[in-house]
């Protein structure tokens, strides 16, 4: 199958990685070039080409894409960007704890939820040891941030292994658009303290520059059983700089680097240990630091080709305290080139080299058998954009071939069709596979999943369930179909809608064997299915003082067991990690400009009930969560054209309201209400 | 097999196909978003220039556009014909070379020219017309206006002693929003 893949290999193409901004369409003439009436400032604000990939506009995107723009995260009163991906639809962003967030795409939530691949800037966050992205360790100055692109759906294409139900792409703002100082500070009840500083400035003709600091002090949240402190704070601490350069009007260049340093206070539940009473929890802390660099540079030749090259390292250390300790140190490599092919092939070419060394240390919880771990990924890829009818329809054709140690090569092709039959209606449909590769953990972890006396003649020793890694587990696979519609009404009327039906095989599973301390569980691939489901974003700015965005999300899912020997279902019901993401989800932001200084902003979002899972019964525990809605809402002053006050409640609603149970760590901690100020200072 | 199985062999078979149909069914008109925007600021910059009286000839003259080369613009182009700049009605022209594009107030060279720049460039020096293109080092070599992409964005480098040499006066809060002017 693989090799019939192979075969045509050259043939793929798509276009979704490119960088998608929400240029604005003006409701054109249907024929004719709609911006031969706009002024040449307006033109300069339209971006054309980007850094990481070749741009398009949001209209022009063949994928199921939402833009968070710097405005949506000012406005929103966000302190972290996982909170900020609450804007998105078809994501399901749920907090654990202070420091701990559920975010997946389109189901499979989760504190470890893995098929969502998060970059910052170019750079992979996603974490080799349990396949998922690590919130707590993912940070910069808000302020900084340009825009985040929500991609929904399968992007292995052009991002690799692990793009299974979709890509957040974190951009942040070029240095030459930072000049100047910030400085933010900001007290709250459960925002205990916040403080950011950043400084820009032009260095030479061609090179801009900035450098930043951000702080931030978090309280503890309720414990969800008894009400007592859940012991949660968390304290993070990064700092960094970027800097940019144009040498020459067709080349540029970034270099940018962050360090961080985070401590989390935390409760460990479910803590198994050897003696009664086996089931225990413990008050424990987390501590992580981490650094990263990255350079990149572009240069457009002759002809519109261009040609960019990333390179990166990336050095982080997560000690969870009495849990487990993991080190790992990263080397990315990526070359891309854009040409031409006659007047209607748009190729885009790349590969890509990636070296991750990990080191753990063990604890009687978590283990790791090859406690210094050094895999390689290489890969390649090709796609095309082709022009069928001049202005009106796109196919987009691309595979990626990436090869890793663990499952070896993988193929991801995908093809996309845009149609756009004028220029503010665009309609689009896809076809893509994609795949995640094993996490370290699912090849070669043990995780303690219970401890408990054994009945005589055994009752010397105690007896354990561990949930065992597995050398043979493979790659779980998606093929998503996906067709979405597009229509800018006018410059104040937008509509997105997207739908998709995904098939999934070799999902994992836990599937039980025996051991000489009892019985244990391994991983398999042992489960397969299919979801479905429908997004919608309705953007409207009535006026100029107002404005109203609109997202639902519909989740369907449904999952079961295989029986590996004779491919039949085992199953009738449905897996418990189909019941673990919301099937509706909605959210309402507003935003009025009532007064020349003062702005307002609520937000409401409803999350539907789900089928938490109890950490402490690996087996069958299912805990239901009732649906519930999270109301925030901020006001702004202006006070002077240098100085922003700002007054934030965060789920005002409620008390305190429990979000999401973690399969892992955490015990059920509700999140607090919460109430901060703060200042920015521009100059 | 299952129906999921076959499809996931059938895949790479259907995108190869796909692609066959689409590399025949593709035209070769070509057109995007880069050459939209370049049409747009051509347009732009003819507002914000002041020709001398001399190049236009006679009352009511129409305000030309020229090609010359190898148009890029396909339909990016459609449109221009019904504005006007400085009251006179906007034409287009397509020329092989500026032999034949004696009259143009704005010429726009194509990529395809840049082996005998130099030679456009001579046959229209000191006279009034505003030479744009996205060849690059086209403002060093004696051009005008040149497109110039900046952090993504499409901008332009003026070279406003060629302009001024040229008997053009190209305005300030153009010449302002220029990546360069030299």
């Amino acid at each position: 199958m693989k090799s019939a893949g192979k075969k045509y290999l050259v043939a793929g193409a798509l276009c979704l990685c490119c960088t998608l901004t929400k240029g604005e369409v003006n409701a054109a003439s249907e024929t004719g070039n709609e911006f031969l009436d706009m002024d040449l400032s307006q033109l300069m604000n339209i971006t054309i080409t980007s850094v990481s990939k070749k741009e398009q506009r949001l209209a022009d995107a063949a994928a199921a894409v939402f833009v968070i723009s710097q405005e949506d995260i000012r406005r929103s009163g966000v302190t972290s960007i996982p909170d900020a991906l609450a804007m998105a639809p078809g994501l399901q962003v749920a907090k654990i704890s202070a420091s701990k967030w559920s975010v997946s795409s389109r189901g499979f939530a989760g504190h470890t939820s893995n098929k969502l691949l998060v970059l910052i800037d170019g750079r992979s966050v996603y974490s080799p040891s349990f396949s998922g992205t690590w919130w707590d360790m993912q940070n910069t100055l808000l302020e900084d941030i340009d825009r985040i692109e929500v991609i929904r759906g399968p992007g292995g294409t052009l991002w690799g292994a692990n793009a299974v139900n979709g890509i957040i792409n974190i951009i942040t703002k070029k240095s030459s658009e930072t000049h100047g100082g910030l400085v933010r500070v900001g007290a709250g009840d459960q925002e205990r303290y916040q403080g950011g500083v950043r400084y820009g400035a032009k260095l030479n003709g061609s090179t801009d520059g900035r450098i930043y600091l951000t702080y931030n002090d978090r309280d503890n949240n309720t414990l969800a059983n008894g009400g007592g402190d859940a012991n949660d704070s968390w304290q993070s601490f990064q700092g960094g700089f970027r800097l940019d350069g144009t040498p020459r009007a067709n080349s540029e260049w970034t270099l940018q680097g962050d360090m961080y340093r985070n401590r989390a206070d935390q409760i460990l539940y479910p803590y198994w240990i050897a003696t009664s009473p086996y089931l225990t929890a413990k008050d424990s802390e987390a501590d992580m630091t981490g650094a990263n660099i990255l350079g990149r540079y572009r240069r457009e030749l002759s002809g519109g080709d261009a040609i960019t090259v990333q390179a990166y390292y990336d050095y982080n250390d997560q000690e969870e305290h009495d849990y487990y300790q993991q080190t790992f140190k990263t080397v990315d490599l990526d070359i891309q080139y854009e040409t031409s092919f006659g007047a209607y092939n748009s190729f885009t070419i790349g590969g890509g080299y990636r070296r991750v060394d990990g080191e753990y240390e063990n604890s009687y919880q978590v283990e790791v058998s090859d406690t210094d771990t050094g895999d390689d990924i290489y890969s390649t890829f090709v796609q095309d954009e082709i022009k069928l009818i001049d202005d009106k329809l796109w196919l987009t054709l691309g595979t990626k071939w990436e090869h890793n140690d663990f499952t070896g090569s993988e193929l991801q092709p995908s093809g996309r069709l845009l149609w756009k039959p004028v220029a503010n209606h665009s309609f689009w449909a896809s076809v893509a596979r994609a795949v995640r590769t094993p996490s370290i953990v699912e090849r070669k972890g043990s995780i303690l999943a219970a401890s408990y006396p054994l009945p005589p003649p055994y009752n010397s020793i105690t007896g354990t369930t561990y949930i065992r890694g597995n050398k043979e587990f493979d790659s779980e696979e998606v093929v998503a179909y996906e067709t979405g519609y597009r229509w800018q009404a006018n410059t104040k009327l937008s509509f997105d809608i997207a739908a998709f039906y995904n098939e999934y095989e070799k999902l994992y599973q836990l599937e039980p064997v025996t051991s000489s301390t009892g019985l244990d569980f391994t991983f398999v691939n042992g489960a397969e299915g299919h979801s479905y489901g429908l997004e919608l974003a309705a953007d409207w700015k009535p006026t100029s003082w107002l404005s109203l965005v609109l997202t639902y999300s519909y989740l369907d899912m449904e999952l079961s067991s295989v029986n590996s020997l004779t491919g039949q279902n085992v199953s009738e019901s449905t897996l418990a990690i189909a019941k673990s993401s919301p099937k509706h989800q909605a959210s309402v932001r507003t935003s009025i400009d009532f007064a020349e200084k003062w702005q307002t902003n609520l937000w409401l979002r409803y999350t539907d009930e789900i089928v938490g899972r109890d950490s402490a019964d690996v087996l069958s525990g299912e805990i239901p969560l009732d649906g519930y809605f999270l109301f925030d809402a901020n006001l702004i002053w202006k006070a002077t054209d240098h100085l922003e006050i700002m007054l934030v409640g965060q789920n005002l609603l409620n008390n305190s309201q429990l979000e999401y149970i973690s399969e892992l760590i955490t015990p059920a901690t509700e999140i607090e209400r919460s109430v901060y100020l703060k200042l920015t200072y521009n100059f | 097999m299952t129906s999921r199985k076959l499809f996931i062999s059938v895949l790479p078979v259907i995108l190869a196909l796909l692609y066959g149909v689409a590399a025949i069914a593709a035209n070769t008109e070509t057109e995007g978003l880069e050459y939209k925007l370049k049409a747009a600021f051509l347009l732009n910059f003819s507002k914000f220039t002041t020709w001398p009286k001399e190049a236009f000839s006679e009352a009511g003259q129409t305000f030309d556009f020229c090609i010359i080369g190898k148009d890029p613009f396909g339909k990016a182009l459609d449109g221009l014909e019904s504005k006007k700049v400085g009251g006179r009605n906007v034409r287009l022209h397509h020329a092989g070379s500026t032999a034949d594009a004696k009259t143009c107030h704005v010429m726009f060279i194509s990529k395809s020219e840049q082996s005998h720049l130099a030679q456009l460039l001579q046959a229209v020096v000191g006279r009034p017309v505003l030479t744009v293109s996205d060849i690059e080092g086209f403002s060093r070599q004696g051009g005008i206006l040149e497109f110039v992409t900046k952090d993504g964005r499409l901008s332009f480098v003026a070279n406003n002693q060629q302009a001024l040499h040229s008997g053009l006066q190209i305005n300030a809060s153009l010449l302002n929003l220029a990546a360069e002017v030299f």
